[in-house]
Formats: structure tokens, C-alpha cells, sequence
């Protein structure tokens, strides 16, 4: 009667349901920009010194490669193109070399090859013997969108730039001392390969463009992401916008043009806690990868944990695991490689704290001897004591497997046992063959939370008599619901 | 004489053997098992392949087998997780689901993963689709009538939307059921081995408990993933606010779930405002409510009321008794002798 409750504002104050407009998260992911949505800075994304041609595929024509030196053939009418293997899912960005015209002469263009189609369409900003041109190929068709005047000298090596951010292309030619600079707009084409090109359209002589390493291409990473690291060979990266991502607009694509090629981007140094244990996901999809395409989380120990191993050619797939750091761990770097020739995207990344439960219990069975309707109940207190750790809300619940039976056919129900938490005080609760709520709790992690179980026995004299052991089974399950 | 030694002898090796075996049943290794993660979640689209790997960890001293297998379940209103036979259920995604493996042998002490594929129909619904693996300690002893099967589970809650992001609708709400002040029972100052700590609790420490309903009306799951009831005051004795934490559950679609928030240091007196934040990501959260709660010490006026009444009561006996004294209109005889008495 002293149990005095005030219960004030009873009514319920209802807010309607909403329709909520972000999407619900799992848990707190530690990686920033995990689906690259977010563009970043510019970076290098791809970078050739040319000790060998194994990135590139020539497309048209032919090219020599000695010294660091790549030399087209410069056939009478034709066209030397050579691109950069898997360098399709371009945009916007800055391609960058350096070239010089063997020949001065009319009817002759050289220089850097931006969204590159195939060999009938492409953009080249290309130097002839008196300007710097943006030019498009078109079907097969070559025009001029824009010009600047500037006065090379045959032999000499300078440096173009292509630069394309949406239907802008912008040329620009470096001596070291002058620049000229043509731009045009056009919308032919939105992407492509990366490349070289060297257009003679004089029919009966030869006139080659030389290339000098290095050739390098900065365009926008992802937010929060590297640029192109390099393990071997020459790899490159994209954030891309092209295929259908696995979730939003963007992924970020990683590719090789040879066998030995290893290339990574990564995001480094996400704060961690040594001793726990991690999920790692991502969605990861595959065309002609030779080698595999993996995620890698890389403790500041150097422990790794690889996610997945794909190669081939696959759809999105979803992959996830779990590692435990070392103790001493206090960061991770989540690295996403590809070993070998191909194309590996990777989308919707997530490091996290992985939920973890554990139950242990005090023993295996308990063992009430003989009983008899004359002497019941009979009480074990505790009976059991059931431990769970969790770093998420818990709930432990016991379920019966049937009734008591001594193996001859006998049997008296299971609800005879009773159980109630041990100083509770409670009434006990009859045992069921339905999952019974044992308790619940909050995060307890790493201690645990000891719940100590009282049982209690009744029989009853329509219950049968036998010498062999009445049984039954309880399972704990343990749960983070 | 020799037959009287060796039988006390033979009591003494009986006692000792049963000593032996009872302190070998009180050491035997605890079974513990754990695994990670513990809850699965993902959105996936029609034909899409999802694996992982689960962790399992026997943390015991002894070896145990497990089986490991698949099934569906539900979540109730009390957070119990009821498990049901596989693709038993509309939503389960059990029927896509295969285990690399369907027993563990495991030493003490050990870790193992098992790996789980998702194989999703391309023409699966849209929507929510839930499976839960299990990992069910086999190692019984033969003695005993009650044998313990401890289990841990990994639920799985996979939103399968469609190709280009969309299908799945986000929608919840939380509803304030009432804000209860609670105050601990008569009962338990009795039964505390503190009595003065238990009575100066029922007198002055109530507890205040808002009781919180988390409803999930979209089609696709979500977490609590921080949040929780404030308690504040506009007026207060004994005491400012407070904040106690949302646990953290994943809500399935068309469910409810109950979340009892409890303010341990309330205040004595107070007028106040308790509201419910649920966030379910980092920076979004369900609509809040507010609702307001009074805390009025009751035990503490009963208690004064009643010394009152038994102190107002004291004095009028006493002024009763004593007032009828005063009133005698007798007087009374002094014992020291009157100015003119005579000798």
C-alpha cells in the first residue's frame, strides 16, 4: 500500500510516423565517404615512366619504345594511337606528356588523346607545326575546335596538357616559359580511354611525334581516398561515375593492364581500438580481373585482414568479415588492391564495431537426485548461472526441447521445472517449449553480466514412477535483438 | 582391532573419493561461446550474391561440438527473439541462404569462422528479409536431470530494394506510452540488508521511467544507434536532469518495440520534461516527443503527515490531560507554610 506511484501525463503523446529521409545505418561507420560520393582533390590517377609498354595497347598504327622514348611509326595517312589498357571509365581530369614533333611540317599532329572511344572517335589536343589544337575525331572525321598559336622547334620536347571538365576541352602547351592555351566546347563524347595519338595525313612521307615519360593523369579522387598507390607495374584509378554504382552515383575503380600489375587506393589511419573486433564490407565488381580484387584492413601493427579475393568478371557482390585487432592496435588503414590486369569496383565500404555476444554458463546440467511428490518442491538455488557479454543491447532466452522422459517411454511435463531469477523473489515461471525471456540488458562488454537462475522442481503423485533418470533439455540463447 | 582399522580406513578412502568427485563437478570448465558479428545487415538487390564470414569463439576450458544452422525468427514487443523453423516465415531468407559448414568441431579456447552466402532471387520482394544463424552447443553431459544447451545467434536483416536504390521506405516513430515516478516498495526496506539506505531511498530517491514505443512502419529495418530520453526540470528539489541511454535494437518492419528509459537520480520534487530522441544514424533521428511528468515526494509527505498528526495528536492528549489540571478550581495546598499561618 506504500508502493505509492505518481502517473502523470498518461495519455500518450503519439507522434505520427514519419517517413524518414536519410537511409538507417547499422552501426557507426568508420569509413569517411564509404560509397565516394564525395568528391575529393585532385590527385594522380594514373602515371607512366615508360620502362616498359605493358599499360598501353596500341589501337592504330605503331609506336617504338626505347629509352623512355615512344616514337610513333608516322606512316604516310595514317594514324598512331596508343592507349592506356582499361583507362575507359575516364571523365573529367588532366592528362598530361610531353612531346615533340620530329618533323615541322604541315599535315602532322601530335599529343595527348583524351576520351578515346576507338580509333574513329576521340579527343586530341595535339600540337602541329604552329599551333596547339583541340581536335575531335568524330566517326572517323577529324575537325578543329580551337587553336592557339605558339613556335615550336622540331626535336624539342614540351609539354601538353589536356584538360576536360564536362563538354570543355582545354589545351595547353608549356615550353617552360610560355604557354598556349585553345579551348572548345563539345559534348561528342562524355568518356573514354587516355592516350597518345599522332595523326600524319600527309600520304607519302613520314612524320612521327615523339613521347617522353613521364605521362601522368590527375583527375579528382574520392573524398577522404588516396590517389593511385603503386605496388608494381603501372595501375590506375577512377572515381567513377559510368556503370551503374552498387548504391548512389559513384564507385571507385581500380585497373591494370598487365598480369603483374598491383595498384591500390586506401583511406589511412582510422582511429581504432586495439583487443576488438571489426566488420569489414564492401561491394566489389569484376571485369577480366586476372589477378584479385580485395579489400585489405591494415592495423597500425601491420596485422592484415583480407575481405574477398574476386576475379574475373562479376557482378556487384557483397562481401563482409570480421577480424579482432591486436591489442596494440590504434588504427586501421582500409586498402582496396588490385592484383593483376582488369577492372575492380569497389562501393559502399564499412569498417565498424562489430556486434559481438557471448554466452557462458556455469555448467552443463543440473541434477535434482530421486524426488518425490511427498517431498516437493524441490528448489536449486542458484541452479545455473548464465553469463553474457555483449557490446549491443542483449537479451538471453531459454527454451525447453520437450517434456521430461527417462528414455522407457515415460513422461511428465516440462512445465513441473520452474525457474525465476535468482533474489528476485518472484514467482517462479514454468518452462515452455516457447523461447521465455530470461532477461535483457545494455552494453556490458568486456565484463559481462552475471544472471544467476533459480529452478524449481515439482512433481506431482499422477506423475509416473521410474528408475532411470527423467531428462530434459533447456537451451540459452544468447542475442543481440 | 584390525577389522575396526581397516574399516574406518575404507570410510576415509569413501569420503575422499566423494570429495574428489564433488570438487571435479565444481571445477568442470564453464561452457562459453561467442560470436561476431552478431547482428547481419545489409541491403542487397534481385541477384545479387552477399558472403561473409562469421566468427565463432569457444571461450571454454573444454572442447565442444556445435551445430550450426539456419533459421528464421521474430523479434517480440519484449525484445525476445523467437526462432522459428527455416523459410518458415514470408520474410525469411533462409531459402537463399547456404552455410559453409553444419558442425564445428572446437578446441577450448578457439576461433573459427563460418562462412554464410546469400544468394538473392532476382525476382525476390522488395523489402526486408531476415534469417538467423545459430550456433548450438551439442556437448551434453548424460548425468543430470535438466542438461543446458547454451547458443549464441547472428540475425540477419537484409532490405532488398531495387536495382537503381529504391523500394525500401524508412518509417518510424516513437511514442511516449506514459512517464511513470516510481518509488522503491515498504516491502524492500524491510527485506534490504540496508535498512536506513532502503528507507532514506523510499523516502527521497524516486525513479522516474519513460516508457517508450518504437514503431517501425516502413518496410525496411533500422537501428538505434545512440539517443535516449532526457529528463529535465523547470522546477526541482534535490536534483537537476538527466539522460538515460536508448539500448540499442534493430527494429523490423511492421514491429513495436517497448523501451523502458529509467532516470535513477531523479529529484525529490520536481516539474519537468521527458524527451525521447531516437537517432538511427549518426545524424538522423525519429521525430521527438516530449512529455512532461511531475515527481511528488508522496512517501516523504505520508511520513511527515503522519508524525504530524501523531506529534498534534500527543499534544492535544497531553494539553488534555494537562489542561484539566489547570483548570481545577480547587486550589492546592502549599506544603511551605502561608504568611499568618499560625504555629
Amino acid at each position: 500500500m506504500f508502493d505509492l506511484r505518481t502517473r502523470v501525463a498518461a495519455c500518450c503523446l503519439v507522434a505520427a510516423g514519419a517517413l524518414l529521409p536519410a537511409s538507417a545505418a547499422s552501426a557507426a561507420n568508420l569509413i569517411v565517404n564509404p560509397g565516394f560520393e564525395t568528391a575529393g582533390s585532385s590527385a594522380t590517377v594514373f602515371s607512366d615512366t615508360w620502362p616498359d609498354f605493358t599499360a598501353w595497347q596500341t589501337t592504330a598504327g605503331g609506336f617504338t619504345l626505347a629509352g623512355g622514348l615512344l616514337t610513333s611509326t608516322g606512316a604516310g595517312s595514317s594514324t598512331d594511337i596508343a592507349v592506356v589498357r582499361n583507362s575507359q571509365d575516364y571523365q573529367d581530369g588532366t592528362l598530361t606528356v610531353r612531346a615533340s614533333l620530329l618533323n615541322l611540317v604541315p599535315q602532322m599532329t601530335g599529343g595527348a588523346v583524351v576520351r578515346y572511344r576507338d580509333a574513329s572517335n576521340f579527343y586530341l589536343c595535339g600540337l602541329t607545326k604552329n599551333q596547339v589544337v583541340v581536335q575531335r575525331r568524330l566517326a572517323g572525321t577529324d575537325s578543329t575546335l580551337a587553336t592557339a598559336a605558339y613556335g615550336p622547334v622540331a626535336l624539342t620536347l614540351y609539354t601538353i596538357t589536356a584538360t576536360v571538365t564536362g563538354s570543355q576541352i582545354t589545351c595547353t602547351f608549356s615550353d617552360g616559359a610560355t604557354t598556349a592555351t585553345a579551348t572548345a566546347t563539345d559534348a561528342s563524347f562524355a568518356s573514354g580511354m587516355i592516350g597518345v595519338a599522332s595523326i600524319n595525313s600527309q600520304p607519302s612521307q613520314v612524320r612521327q611525334t615523339r613521347f617522353a615519360q613521364p605521362v601522368t593523369m590527375t583527375a579528382t579522387a574520392p573524398q577522404s581516398w588516396s590517389g593511385i598507390g603503386v605496388l608494381a607495374g603501372q595501375p590506375g584509378m577512377v572515381r567513377d561515375l559510368i556503370a551503374p554504382a552498387n548504391s548512389g552515383a559513384a564507385y571507385l575503380q581500380l585497373y591494370g593492364g598487365a598480369a603483374g600489375f598491383s595498384g591500390y587506393s586506401q583511406q589511412a589511419t582510422i582511429a581504432a581500438v586495439g583487443s576488438s573486433t571489426y566488420t569489414i564490407s564492401a561491394a566489389i565488381r569484376s571485369e577480366s580481373v586476372s589477378g584479385t580484387a580485395k579489400a585489405i584492413a591494415i592495423e597500425s601493427g601491420g596485422t592484415t585482414t583480407t575481405l574477398a579475393s574476386v576475379s574475373g568478371t562479376t557482378a556487384w557482390g557483397v562481401y563482409s568479415t570480421t577480424f579482432t585487432t591486436q591489442p596494440g592496435t590504434t588504427w586501421i588503414t582500409v586498402r582496396l588492391r588490385l592484383d593483376g590486369s582488369g577492372r575492380a569496383s569497389f562501393d559502399d565500404l564499412s569498417l565498424s564495431l562489430s556486434p559481438f555476444v557471448s554466452l557462458g554458463l556455469s555448467g552443463a546440467s543440473v541434477d535434482f537426485g530421486g524426488v518425490d511428490p511427498l517431498s516437493s518442491p524441490f528448489d536449486l538455488s542458484p541452479a545455473l548461472t548464465a553469463t553474457v557479454a555483449a557490446n549491443q543491447a542483449w537479451s538471453l532466452a531459454a527454451q525447453g526441447s520437450g517434456d521430461f522422459a527417462d528414455g522407457t517411454g515415460k513422461t511428465y511435463p516440462l512445465a513441473r521445472l520452474g525457474w525465476r531469477l535468482s533474489g528476485s523473489g518472484a514467482a517462479y515461471t514454468a518452462l515452455s517449449a516457447g523461447a521465455q525471456s530470461v532477461t535483457t540488458g545494455a552494453a556490458n562488454t568486456p565484463a559481462g553480466t552475471a544472471t544467476p537462475i533459480d529452478f524449481r522442481l515439482q512433481v506431482t503423485y499422477a506423475d509416473p514412477v521410474s528408475s532411470q533418470p527423467f531428462q530434459t533439455t533447456l537451451t540459452y540463447i544468447a542475442t543481440t535483438p | 582391532m584390525r577389522r575396526i582399522t581397516t574399516l574406518l580406513t575404507m570410510a576415509v578412502l569413501v569420503l575422499a573419493a566423494g570429495s574428489s568427485s564433488a570438487l571435479a563437478g565444481a571445477k568442470a570448465p564453464p561452457i562459453a561461446l561467442g560470436v561476431a558479428p552478431s547482428k547481419l545487415q545489409t541491403n542487397l538487390i534481385g541477384g545479387q550474391l552477399y558472403q561473409t564470414d562469421l566468427d565463432i569463439y569457444n571461450k571454454g576450458g573444454s572442447s565442444v561440438t556445435l551445430d550450426v544452422y539456419l533459421q528464421d525468427y521474430t523479434i517480440s514487443t519484449a525484445s525476445v527473439v523467437e526462432f522459428h523453423p527455416a523459410a518458415s516465415l514470408a520474410e525469411s531468407a533462409a531459402g537463399w541462404s547456404t552455410l559453409g559448414t553444419s558442425l564445428l568441431h572446437m578446441a577450448p579456447h578457439s576461433h573459427q569462422q563460418v562462412h554464410l552466402t546469400v544468394n538473392v532471387p532476382r525476382d525476390a520482394a522488395i523489402g526486408t528479409h531476415t534469417l538467423a544463424v545459430i550456433f548450438r552447443s551439442r556437448q551434453l553431459r548424460s548425468d543430470g536431470n535438466v542438461k543446458y544447451q547454451p547458443a549464441v545467434a547472428s540475425l540477419m536483416a537484409a532490405g532488398v530494394e531495387n536495382a537503381d536504390g529504391t523500394g525500401l521506405r524508412l518509417k518510424g516513430s516513437a511514442i511516449t506510452r506514459s512517464v511513470e515516478v516510481n518509488w522503491i516498495p515498504l516491502h524492500d526496506v524491510w527485506t534490504s540488508s540496508d535498512h536506513v539506505g532502503a528507507a532514506i531511498d523510499w523516502l527521497l530517491h524516486p525513479t522516474v521511467t519513460a516508457h517508450i514505443a518504437i514503431k517501425n512502419e516502413g518496410n525496411t529495418f533500422f537501428n538505434v544507434i545512440k539517443g535516449g530520453t532526457d529528463f529535465t526540470t523547470s522546477v526541482a528539489l534535490g536534483g537537476g536532469e538527466g539522460r538515460v541511454a536508448a539500448p540499442t535494437y534493430t527494429i523490423l518492419p511492421s514491429s513495436v518495440r517497448s523501451v523502458d528509459m529509467t532516470w535513477k537520480d531523479a529529484p525529490l520534487f520536481a516539474r519537468g520534461d521527458a524527451e525521447t530522441r531516437i537517432y538511427y544514424n549518426d545524424a538522423a533521428h525519429l521525430p521527438v516527443v516530449v512529455t512532461p511528468f511531475e515527481i511528488i515526494p508522496w512517501h516523504l509527505i505520508t511520513v511527515v503527515g503522519v508524525l504530524l498528526a501523531l506529534f498534534v495528536s500527543w499534544r492535544l492528549v497531553r494539553r488534555r490531560r494537562h489542561g484539566g489540571r489547570v483548570r481545577s478550581t480547587s486550589p492546592v495546598s502549599s506544603p511551605w507554610m502561608a504568611p499568618g499561618a499560625g504555629v
